[in-house]
């Protein structure tokens, strides 16, 4: 082993090996899949097949609104240190259960919000897992926040004019403050008194904040998943 | 997380990596001026890049958040840096190759290979999916097993068996250890993410990988164990000794904390919690800053000629480093575990989980104040190294006072002054 090629032989094919199963094929995957069309088959052949409301729709289906821009935003802002997308599978977590993290945001979570699979992630050009959950998971927050937009602005420009407890930072340099025009923007915050500017001002998000609003808003991760993914058995009508 | 990494661990360990590479090889330094020139750009890029986090142009992957302009000065740099390292290590006049070199030569290929495999993938091929994340925990777990474990262990290698005046205690199973690193660690990676959707084989294979890792880490323990055993007084005495000694028990901390959150039963609570940050920085901190003082604190006074001034300097920076590392470990599982287990009930929002844990997060702040005050004592110490203004007496500085029977034993401590 005295010899310099001999080492750097044997440590490069310590690398190559797993950086090719670890790395290499889980891209590979990534950049093969496809996405999948819903199935409609005669219920007699025997063959699993998807709900008739969804019939020719493929999953996941395109994301609304300027995405693209809201997840460069959400990248950028550093929002996956501290908020994750994705549903564990009831052996690693309580996830499916949690109360507002799924489709319903009152009571108790009476059908499991569906677990996250790889091709929900299939429009994203690198898919913000998230590193820590010091908030609240996004997997499904386009529900929480529906018909709540300046609820959705507030907590990005004062989180804890919210929630008290909030350890988030506030986003202000998404927002600015300027004179009113006439009644004011439809889109102005509707701020607590202790926020709110002086007279004749008003908050407004920028088209940064927009984009983001607009990227959360379409947050939902709940598609159906095709039969051909999960290989369900028919159900029987 | 970025600055600490590349600003500060990255500059440490290829300060060591030069110094020992050329006293292994008994070479001298070769091309300095390149050395210096690629070390100057390497600050301008991680310069440039937590400004760039801070303008909001930061990236969303772990340890790898710099902006994506940033990442071929680093690699550029370094590489022109561990170049030079090899071929020192080629030239070497004939002789024995001790484990230390092994090491150092691993983690002149690792940064590089991992460094160009992750930025390859994740900013030049793009469109990685849910292989993204998975890429980037992969490679942020083995940036600190597969570069910061090998620098630390070629340090502590070197540190221990000088002090202690005796070759290490086995050969073969250092080697052993070795190998069993560098053929398992690439594997680990991913097990951050149990549960996330991800082919299921994935996290498992990598909490597997993180959990095997433990016998090298058993080896490399028992082998230091009984290289100093019977010397124990000289880590109460050594300030180098004491730091590496330290930073050996830092490793084990750590890896026994890696491997205990890539279990399944575990992860449910830890996972996406602060206890994964505690392995991060127990790693960072506790094992590799800690084995790198060691290491500075024997390579300085070869280098500038002249001792450390204060023993009482050294003790305050060691024990309040030492305290703040273990705060900052065992607050971070704290926080980790009540955090986790707080977010384990269906029906409460993240409100019980934040104040749980906030206790726990203001210690930390302490924790780095601790830390603020031990590196500035330090520094300071080392700037006046620095500018020549040490003792010039001819004994090394030890921590305490030697008492009189400590004499045949102080020989062995100032050897190395000599070779």
């Amino acid at each position: 082993m005295n010899s310099l090629k001999n080492f750097v032989l044997i440590l490069g094919s310590c690398f190559v090996v797993p950086t090719y199963c670890m790395v290499a094929r889980p891209y590979a995957a990534e950049r093969n899949r496809q996405t999948v069309r819903y199935v409609m088959e005669d219920p007699g052949s025997g063959k699993p097949f998807d709900d008739g409301a969804l019939k020719g729709l493929s999953y996941p289906s395109a994301f609304p609104g300027d995405r693209k821009r809201g997840e460069l935003v959400y990248a950028r802002e550093g929002c996956v240190q501290c908020h994750t997308q994705l549903i564990r599978p009831d052996y690693a977590g309580i996830d499916q259960f949690k109360k507002g993290w799924g489709r319903d945001q009152e009571g108790k979570t009476v059908v499991p919000t569906r677990q996250t699979v790889m091709w929900d992630y299939l429009h994203e050009d690198f898919a913000m897992l998230g590193q820590r959950r010091v908030g609240p998971d996004l997997a499904n927050a386009g529900y929480r926040f529906q018909d709540k937009l300046n609820d959705l602005y507030l907590y990005l420009y004062a989180p804890r004019a919210r929630k008290a407890w909030s350890s988030s930072p506030g986003y202000k340099h998404l927002f600015i403050t300027r004179p009113k025009e006439g009644a004011g923007s439809d889109l102005a915050l509707k701020l607590p008194p202790n926020l709110a500017p002086a007279e004749g001002l008003e908050v407004v998000p920028t088209s940064e904040a927009r984009a983001l609003a607009d990227y959360v808003l379409g947050l939902k991760r709940d598609q159906p998943l095709p039969v051909s993914i999960t290989g369900a058995k028919p159900e029987s009508k | 997380m970025n600055a600490l990494v590349y600003g500060w661990a990255f500059q440490a360990g290829l300060g060591v990596m030069i110094w020992m590479m050329a006293r292994l090889c008994r070479t001298e330094v070769k091309n300095p001026i390149t050395l210096v020139v690629a070390g100057h750009f390497w600050n301008v890029g991680v310069t440039a890049g937590v400004i760039g986090i801070l303008a909001g142009y930061g990236s969303p992957m772990k340890w790898l958040e710099f902006p994506s302009m940033v990442w071929p000065i680093l690699l550029v740099s370094y590489s022109m840096i561990v170049v030079w390292l090899v071929v020192m290590f080629a030239a070497r006049s004939k002789g024995d190759v001790f484990i230390s070199q092994w090491y150092l030569l691993a983690a002149c290929f690792s940064f590089p290979w991992l460094y160009l495999t992750a930025n390859l993938f994740l900013n030049v091929f793009q469109k990685t999916g849910v292989a993204g994340p998975a890429i980037a925990s992969w490679y942020a777990n083995n940036i600190l097993f597969l570069w910061m474990v090998p620098v630390g262990l070629a340090s502590s290698y070197f540190i221990i068996p000088k002090i202690v005046g005796k070759p290490i205690h086995s050969y073969q199973l250092a080697s052993f250890a070795f190998w069993g690193l560098v053929a398992i660690s690439p594997w680990s990676g991913a097990q951050d993410l149990i549960g996330g959707p991800l082919p299921a084989w994935l996290p498992a294979v990598a909490g597997t990988a993180q959990i095997l890792l433990l016998i090298p880490v058993l080896a490399i323990a028992f082998n230091h164990y009984l290289t100093v055993k019977g010397h124990h007084r000289l880590v109460e005495l050594s300030p180098s000794l004491r730091f590496t000694f330290f930073g050996s028990i830092g490793y084990a901390i750590t890896s026994v904390c890696a491997a205990l959150l890539s279990s399944l039963t575990l992860a449910r609570y830890t996972g996406f919690s602060f206890a994964q940050d505690a392995v991060a920085l127990s790693g960072v901190y506790m094992f590799f800053t800690m084995t790198m003082f060691g290491a500075i604190y024997f390579i300085v006074p070869r280098i500038t000629g002249c001792e450390w001034i204060s023993g009482g300097r050294i003790r305050f920076h060691f024990w309040w480093s030492t305290y703040a590392c273990i705060a900052l470990c065992v607050l971070l599982l704290a926080a980790g575990f009540s955090h986790g287990a707080a977010a384990d009930t269906w029906d409460s929002d993240m409100s019980g989980a934040i104040t749980f844990s906030y206790g726990y997060l203001v210690g930390l702040i302490l924790a780095w104040l601790f830390i603020v005050a031990a590196n500035a004592v330090f520094l300071h110490h080392l700037a006046l190294m620095v500018c020549k203004r040490g003792r010039q007496a001819g004994a090394a500085t030890l921590i305490h006072p030697a008492a009189p029977y400590d004499s045949a034993e102080l020989v062995i401590t100032t050897e190395g002054a000599e070779a």
